[in-house]
Order: C-alpha cells, then structure tokens, then sequence
C-alpha cells in the first residue's frame, strides 16, 4: 500500500541502514585490528577502508601484501571479485528513482549488503530516491571506515569487551540476509530463486565460494520457463 | 607502506567503483523507456539476494556445526525469520536474531 512505503528522505535511509552497520562493525573491528598486525597505521587503515571500501577486496590485500604480491596481480583479481558489481547496477538502474549525480554517489557505497537492502526496498514497487539510497550508502561507508579506525586504534574494541557479544554482532549480516531473502521471495520467481539458492550452496559446499553469486545468477535465466 | 601500494588502492578503489557506477549511469535504451522488464532481469535481483544469503549462511553454518554452537545459529535464524515474517522489517529481522543469538550462548 502506498502510505506504507518510506519517503524519500535521508532520515529513512539512515534507519534502512542500521541493520546494516551492525553487521558491518564487528567485521571493521576485526579488520582494522588484523591491519595494523602488517604494518598499517590507524590514518593508514581508515584511508585504506575509505578508498577500497570493500571488505572483501580489504581482506584479500590483507593476505596478499604480506605475501608479497605483484601489484597488477592484486589489481587485477580485486577487479574479477569486483565484477559482481555490474549486475547489482543492472537490477536496480530501473528500480530507482534518483537522477545521475545522485546515483553516482549511491555507487560508492553499493555493496552487497546496500544492494540487499535497496533491492528488498522496492520489493512492494516503491521507487527509492536519491537522498534515501545515498543515506544507507553512506552510513554503510561510515559504519566500515569508523569500525576499521576504531579495531586499528583500539584493537578488536567489541571482542576484548565481551566475546559474546562480538559473536552475536557477527551474526547480524546472516540475520540481515534471512530477513532480506524472506521478504523478496515473490510467487512468480520462486524456482528460479531456489534454484539460484541450490546453485549457490552447490559452490560453496565444493569450496567454490567465488562462484556462488554469479552461478546464483545465472539461475535467472530459467525464468521464462517458470513464470 | 609504499606508494606503488597507496597507487594501487586508489586504482582498486577506482576499478570498484566503476563495477558499482557503471550500469546504474548507462543511459535507458531509448523508445522503450517504460516497457515492462524481461522475465530475467525481474528474476535476475531475487536470484542474486538468494545467492548471497546462501553464500553468507552456510559458510556461517559450517562454523557453527564445527565449533559445536548450532543452537545460538539455529535459535537467532529462526528468531530473525520470525520477525520478518511477522513484520516484514529486515532491521527488526536483524535485531530480533542478534538478540536470540546472544541470549542463547
């Protein structure tokens, strides 16, 4: 129902975007901390967060500098992890309502997670506009780049606290992900989303992990035959 | 650190986010600016978010099993399914499972 659906305003974005957050410090915590054990400084790990801003681009450079790789070895995977990207751009470029400029800002923050939650937003038509996808891109930025100063400056901050409470706030990004998946799942789409589902489980069940998105993906194709 | 390594993060960080801008900027194709989607491209988003929650879960699960804490998981995934389901708010989803998560270790 319309008078249902949020407004287009940085405030609703912001609040879409803590789910999101939450999950996002207990990682930032732990990468900043496991940053500064190869020689990164607190500046270093937050300029590093803010660039990148991909933590699993970050956490690959954090195995391969210390490795030793070769820079356009390193430029070149972090590009094929990054490939995924595109299909997040081509599902939602028709779903959104926020002109050029505003959707350029969006694009710093499109992570999986931001993907997730603009993706489930329309789930009911609504069209998210600029200020409202900016909001939740942004506070998934700040939330990655603040959460990695803070474990570089104060080691694993939230671990040395409590350790269940760490473990807990690791759990928000799968918990994300079941009220995410649950609220999209749609009649009409419903085999070829299982099958994504089973294709994706099937790479990482044979240690494929890389493959499980854009296999899942693939499953899409069937929808013609099931609609 | 070097600055060959701060080059590369700024080439990284550029080559990401041209992934992410790309096709959100690409220009509809013209005549056919309102015509419903085709049946992929509606199922293509679905299968991606099924996709990674598959890829976030069952890496989670695998280590819940082999750590011996399948009962905080299996009680925080049921409590997050159970918020959504009842209010269709993934950030309650998000809450309501940490909570069960933590109370249940």
């Amino acid at each position: 129902m319309r008078h249902d659906l949020p407004p287009d305003s940085f405030r609703a974005g912001l609040r879409a975007a803590i789910p999101i957050a939450i999950g996002y410090l207990p990682a930032a915590f732990a990468f900043g901390a496991a940053a500064t054990g190869i020689g990164f400084g607190v500046a270093e790990v937050g300029a590093m967060s803010a660039i990148v801003f991909s933590g699993a681009n970050q956490a690959f450079l954090l195995a391969a500098i210390p490795a030793g790789m070769a820079i356009p070895l390193m430029i070149l995977l972090t590009g094929a992890a990054s490939l995924r990207h595109l299909l997040y751009g081509l599902v939602l470029r028709s779903r959104i309502a926020a002109d050029r400029t505003r959707r350029a800002v969006f694009a710093l923050g499109l992570t999986d997670e931001v993907f997730a939650t603009a993706l489930a937003a329309t789930a009911n038509g609504w069209r998210p506009g600029g200020r409202w996808l900016i909001a939740v891109a942004l506070t998934a930025w700040a939330a990655w780049t603040g959460g990695s100063i803070i474990g570089a400056a104060a080691g694993d901050a939230l671990r040395q606290m409590s350790e269940s409470a760490a473990a807990a706030m690791g759990f928000a990004l799968p918990a994300l992900f079941i009220g995410l998946m649950l609220g999209s799942i749609r009649r009409e789409v419903a085999v070829p989303v299982a099958l994504a589902a089973a294709i994706a489980a099937l790479a990482v069940l044979t240690g494929h992990d890389k493959l499980a998105i854009p296999g899942g993906a693939l499953a899409c194709l069937s929808a013609r035959w099931f609609r | 650190m070097t600055g060959a390594l701060w080059a590369a993060f700024v080439v990284i960080g550029a080559v990401t986010y041209l992934t992410r801008a790309l096709p959100l900027l690409r220009d509809r194709r013209p005549g056919a600016p309102d015509a419903p989607p085709p049946a992929w491209l509606d199922a293509l988003g679905p299968c991606i978010l099924a996709a990674i929650a598959v890829a976030v879960l069952l890496p989670e699960a695998r280590a819940a099993v082999a750590s011996g804490s399948l009962r905080p998981f299996a009680l925080g995934a049921l409590a997050a399914a159970a918020a959504m389901l009842w209010r269709r708010d993934a950030g309650l989803a998000t809450v309501a499972g940490v909570l069960a998560y933590w109370l249940s270790i």
